[in-house]
Parts: C-alpha cells; structure tokens; sequence
C-alpha cells in the first residue's frame, strides 16, 4: 500500500519541518503583538471591543482569500503566509491574554498594591503567572487552528505539508493526500496535548 | 383517594429497599405530609406514585383503579406536580406556563384562557399583570404561585408537592405556607406533600406520614403524631418541645373564658395557643384579653387554663 | 487604488463569470449546510439519550476537527472524483461537527429540573423535545448554524482545487498566471461574502435571541 512514503522520508521531513518553523515563528510573533494588546486592553472595555472586532473580523476571513489579498502587497512565499497566520492567532491570543488578567481575583491585586507593588512589577509577577494557564489555553487554540490552515499556505509557495497535499492533488495521489492530512492532523493532536498538559500543570501549580 | 399496597423500590446493587413494601392510604381531599430524615425513601415514595420512578414491587390504586399497569405519561396528566426547583418553563410566558397540561390535553384555546385567568386569581396573582410576564421577572413566591397554578391547571384529583417552600426565602415562606393551606382547602385535592420540616408538615398536613428506612413508622393526625408518638424514633423526630408544637395546632378560641380579664394584654382571636403562651411569657401577665377584628373583646385567656389542661400532661 | 480600480473593472468586464462562479459558490455551501442539519440535527438528538453513542459521535467528530479543511476536501478526490458532489460531501464533512457539538450540548445543557417538570406534567419525549428542549437549546444550536455557514464558505473557497468550482476559480487561475485583478476578484468577494455570512447571521442571531441572553445575566 506505501509505495511513496518510504522512499520519500527526507523529503517528507523537510515539509513537515517547514509546516514547524510556519507554525511557530507565526504564533510567536502573534505572542508577542496579543501580549501587547491583551494588556493594554484588558480593563478598558471599550478598547477591547474594537481589538476584538478586528480580530474576529480576521478570524473569519477565509484563508485562500486572505492569501490572495497579501499578494499584491507581499508577493509570493513565506512572508505573506506568516502574515496571514499571525492575523489567525489574534482572536483567541488576545482574548484568553485579557481573560486571563481579568481573571485575577481583585482581592489579590488589592494585597500587591498594599504590599507595595508598582504596576510593572504587579503585572510581571502577580498579573501574568496567575493568568498564565489562560494564556497557554489561548497559545493552544491558536497553535491547532494555524497548523491546519497553514496547509493551505503551500499554494503562494510557502512549502509546508501543504505541498505534499497539492502533490497529490495534481497527480490524483491518494497516498500524498494522506501522508500530508496524516502528519499535519499529527501535528495539531500532539501540540494540543503538549499544551493542554501544560496548561494543566500550570493551573495545578498556581493552586499549590 | 391514593392507596400504595407493598410499594417497594428496590434499586439494583443497593442493600435494601430505599422503600420497603410501604402500605398506606390517603383519603380523598386531604392532606398528607411525607417526612423523614434524608434518604428515608419520601422522595421515592412521592415519586412512585406518578411513577416518575418505577415501583420494583406492589400496587397502587387512585380513586379505586389500580394505575400501576396504565401509561405513565397518560397518567402524570391527571396528578398536579410541584417541586422545589418550580421548573417553570423559562422561555414561555406565565400564562403558557399554566396552560402546559391543558394544551397536552388538546382544550380548546377559549377554554385555556378563561382556566388560566381564573388559576391566576386563585393563587392570588393579578391576571392583567402576570398573565404575559416571564418567569425570571416574578419573585421565588410568585414563581412558585405559578408552579401550583400549572399542578392545578387540569383539575387533577390528586397533587404531588415535593418540597414546594424548599426554594423560598424564610421570610416569605411562612405567608406563602398560609396561602397555599387555604387554596388546597378550596380545591379539595387529594395532596401528597414531601417535606423535611416538621413545623411545615403540622401546619400543612391533614395526616403525617413519619418514615424511616424505607418503612412507615407512624401515620397519624399532627395531633397524634405529637401526643402519642409510635416509638422512640417519633419520639426523637418531632422532639422535646412537642408539647409546644401541639400548642400551636390550637386556637385561643377553645379556651376563652367570658369576661374581661383586668390589666391583661390583648390577643386577636384566631391565634395559636402557643402565641398565646408566648405573650403570657414576655408581659409577666396571669391572663389574656382575646380581640376580635374590630377590637371587641370576646373574653380572656387563663395562664393556668393554658397550662393546666388534661391532654397537655404526660 | 488603482489595483482596486482596475479590479472592479475587471469584475464589471467578467460580469458573467462572476455571477456563474458566485452562483456555484453559494449553491454548494447552501446543499453542505442543507444536508448537514439534515444529519447534524437528529444524530444529535438521536445519541442525546445514550451516553455511550454520545461519547464516540463526539471522539470522532474531534478526530475530524483535527484534519485540515484542505486534506478534507482533497480525500474527497480521491474518493468521489471531481465536479459538485465531492466538493459538497467535504463541506458537509467540515460542517458536521460544531452543528453536531452545539446541538447536543445545547440539549444536555437544558436544566434537568425542567426536564423532571415536564415529565412530572406528562410530556411525551417528543412533546418535551419540541416544547422545551429544543426551544431552550435554539440559541447554542443557531451558534454552530452559523459556525458551520463560515466555515463551508471557507472551505468552498478551496474546491476549486478539485475542481468544484465556486469564487476559488479566480483566486488558483490568477496564481497560475498572476494576474492580480484576477486574483482580487476572486479573493475580495470571498472575505465580503464570508463576512456577510458571519456578521449576518450574527445580526440574526441578536434578533431572535437576544433579549433571551440578556435576561440570563
């Protein structure tokens, strides 16, 4: 039944190594910018709204089209692509950023203050351990559906699994097909259960 | 009337019965307070009877038939069911809430209305004001109202109660407990009420049925309940100051002697004895004036008439 | 603006081709939704009273969850060959699951002492399917509904890689030949129509239930 598959591993694995780095570098940089914008609009509603009404308003557009609309300005290749995906993290990162720090009872904020903490040091020691296990909740969510849509990213020549599935596709390769679907359904089950554990080792954790 | 031949409910892997072969019979148009400590099987009882829960074991008669063999959705139409959760429909409105049984029954539209209008002002809520509200907006009391109002709406011989005051403030309570004793009186129902409040139980209840273990232990008038307990766990159950409680299952009324009595507080007519004894208690005084609504004396009440009376000793 | 210009001038040029390509977009995403209720509605009401059924129509509906929409419709290939129908069954696919989750939690979710009423009041299990259930779980059922219309508006963008036709036809004929009005005139609609869909639907949403989730709070 495998005709392809052992006589393609390297190849293979380069794909899937690509569809790694798409994954990680675009839900890093989507880190970094939700980390931001969570903080600065967690407890101002009105704010939030409009970061949410752009994020979700990302969110829903498809991502052929998203790709295709990065053309113009971005060409082809990797650079759109990380785009595109960046712009699919938004939503549930800067949600679960800002959920997490709501999530913090008052009381305890009320105690740091009287203890004598400014509000950097608030936020880098209470705010953000307490609200870790929403964030890495967030980075979960996030990390599951970029890996899906990341195959689709193939098309402007970003590589990645994708390609595997274009192959087969073309060629009307059902083994293609698989291996791709496979590995990237692969990918997301294990990010999501590296993370879920670590989420649930952090809630364990802050609870002790 | 309701009768439960050997009723028993035995659940698989359980080492006894939760109700074990219960005989009972409650007569037509009264009252009969279940009560027991928790996991005593009331709630099981009650909940055979409409057969929420099926029996394991034993019959089960209403106005004679034995309904243990009939469907139990053809069946549950013709039982008023109240709980303490209330359960009203939160998506339907007061008066849909009410019609639920007469809509399953197929009564036409006009009929609905006019039963619903009439339930309403039975259990003391306006129609022009409650008939189109939804459930969220009434108070746990109207709520409640509502709850009995739908038991009602099909004129069913025979109520459930399971817990009916349970969700209701303590505060409320008390007038709701009131209401709903003189609404029953009127719509003459054979009424099964669950109930884990003894106070409750004397003060609704025709009859008390105490159980225990899944077994019946006393069945009895409150009256009989507190005077004659069966056995040492009655005795426990409705506890040292049963005498008290038997004093409040009488009015001042029975005692009155004519007269005024001089320098004696006041007490309106219709009172408990035991508020009676509570106001003696408080003003020091040998006696009570007892006033009706208009404030014309009737006669008094002796503190030694209150104490000293034949029944009250042991 | 002048790429915006000169694509809407394209789009007015290819008027014809727009509204055909429009046109098979929405007729497959309406027969994928269409069908999926059709399945999604009673198999959730059909497990709802055994949790064992439940828990594997769940395990598997999160295996699918986990395959990308693109391996999704390129299985169907394979399988079905090319044209409406592949495309259609890959969509029903991708709408399967949050029509299927939402309607069954929706349902479980209904408060068990509304449940005990209904029973107590002698409701049928249709009547309380009807009368309470489903009335009372309508708002997280309308929440998939319109998950599910994204999400095939999405995913019918992709048919066109195995030839199912739809906007996706503009969007993979002007990467093959990079032309740009091409390409916007394909991707532009999608966005709009994948918009409309969702904010749409939202509106629709607010209307019916709004003030049903105001009062909850």
């Amino acid at each position: 039944m495998l005709r392809w598959v052992p006589t393609h591993l390297p190849e293979i694995g380069e794909a899937a190594l690509q569809h790694l780095v798409l994954v990680v570098v675009s839900v890093a940089i989507a880190f970094a910018i939700s980390l931001a914008l969570g903080i600065w609009s967690a407890r101002r509603p009105r704010l939030y709204a409009v970061v949410m009404a752009v994020s979700g308003t990302l969110f829903v557009i498809p991502s052929l089209a998203l790709f295709a609309l990065l053309i113009p300005v971005l060409g082809l290749g990797a650079k759109p692509a990380i785009v595109g995906l960046v712009s699919y993290c938004l939503l549930a990162l800067i949600r679960n950023v800002a959920l997490g720090l709501r999530s913090v009872p008052p009381a305890v904020l009320d105690a740091a203050i009287g203890m004598g903490y400014g509000p950097w040091a608030r936020l880098w020691r209470i705010e953000l351990p307490l609200a870790l296990p929403l964030i890495i909740s967030g980075v979960r969510i996030a990390t599951v559906t970029v890996i899906g849509i990341a195959t689709v990213a193939a098309y402007i020549n970003a590589g990645g699994l994708g390609t595997i599935i274009f192959a087969g596709i073309d060629q009307r390769f059902p083994e293609k097909i698989l291996t791709g679907a496979l590995l990237a359904s692969a990918m997301s089950v294990t990010a999501d259960l590296l993370l879920s554990r670590l989420e649930s080792r952090l809630r364990a954790g802050g609870r002790a | 009337m309701i009768r439960l031949e050997a009723i028993t409910k035995l659940y698989p892997g359980a080492p006894r019965p939760a109700v074990d072969r219960l005989d009972i019979e409650m007569a037509e148009g009264t009252t009969t307070a279940l009560i027991g400590p928790s996991g005593c099987g009331k709630t099981t009882t009650l909940r055979m009877i409409n057969r929420m829960i099926e029996p394991s074991g034993g019959r089960l008669f209403i106005d004679g038939t034995d309904v243990t063999g009939l469907d139990p959705v053809l069946l549950r139409r013709r039982i008023g069911y109240v709980i303490q959760q209330i359960g009203l429909f939160p998506h339907q409105s007061v008066a849909e809430n009410i019609a639920t049984v007469p809509k399953l029954l197929g009564w036409p539209a006009a009929t609905i209305a006019a039963r619903v209008e009439e339930l309403l002002t039975l259990v003391g809520l306006d129609p022009a004001r409650f008939r189109d509200a939804m459930p969220h907006r009434l108070s746990g009391g109207q709520r409640q109202r509502v709850g009995v109002a739908r038991a009602l709406a099909a004129d069913p011989p025979v109520m459930l109660m399971d817990e009916p005051f349970g969700a209701i403030d303590p505060i409320a309570r008390e007038k709701l407990q009131d209401e709903f004793k003189e609404i029953l009186r009127r719509v003459r129902k054979t009424i099964v009420m669950v109930t884990h409040d003894l106070d409750e139980a004397i003060k609704m209840g025709d009859r008390i049925a105490i159980m225990r273990d899944g077994r019946l232990v006393q069945h009895g008038s409150p009256d009989e309940i507190l005077s004659e307990p069966a056995d040492a766990f009655v005795e426990a159950f409705v506890g040292p100051d049963r005498a008290l409680k038997r004093l409040s299952l009488r009015k001042v009324d029975d005692l009155l002697t004519p007269g005024e009595a001089a320098e004696a507080p006041a007490i309106g007519a219709g009172a408990t004895q035991r508020e009676a004894l509570a106001r003696l208690i408080d003003s020091g005084a040998a006696a009570l004036n007892v006033r009706d609504a208009e404030g014309r004396i009737l006669g008094h009440i002796d503190r030694t008439a209150l104490l000293d009376r034949p029944e009250t000793r042991r | 603006m002048t790429l915006l210009a000169g694509t809407f001038a394209w789009m007015a040029a290819n008027g014809r081709t727009m509204m055909e390509l429009l046109g098979q977009h929405l007729e497959m995403s309406a027969w994928a939704l269409g069908i999926s209720l059709a399945i999604g509605l009673p198999l959730a009401v059909a497990v709802l009273r055994s949790p064992r059924a439940a828990g594997f129509a769940i395990a598997l509906v999160n295996v699918l969850r986990t395959f990308p929409s693109l391996a999704i419709l390129a299985f169907a290939l394979p399988l079905l060959g090319i044209g409406l129908l592949p495309s259609v069954v890959a969509l029903v696919v991708l709408a399967l699951p949050p029509i299927l989750l939402n309607t069954y939690v929706g349902l479980r979710e209904v408060d068990p002492d509304l449940v005990d009423a209904a029973t107590g009041l002698g409701m049928t299990r249709g009547q309380m399917l009807r009368k309470v259930q489903l009335p009372l779980a309508a708002p997280a059922i309308f929440g998939g509904i319109r998950n599910a219309a994204v999400q095939i508006i999405a995913g019918a963008a992709l048919a066109s890689f195995i030839g199912g036709g739809g906007l996706g036809d503009l969007i993979t004929a002007g990467i093959a030949i990079m032309d740009v009005q091409r390409l916007l005139a394909g991707a532009i609609p999608i966005a709009l129509l994948a918009l409309a869909v969702e904010f749409g639907l939202a509106f629709v949403e607010r209307r019916l239930f709004g003030k049903r989730l105001e009062d909850a709070r």
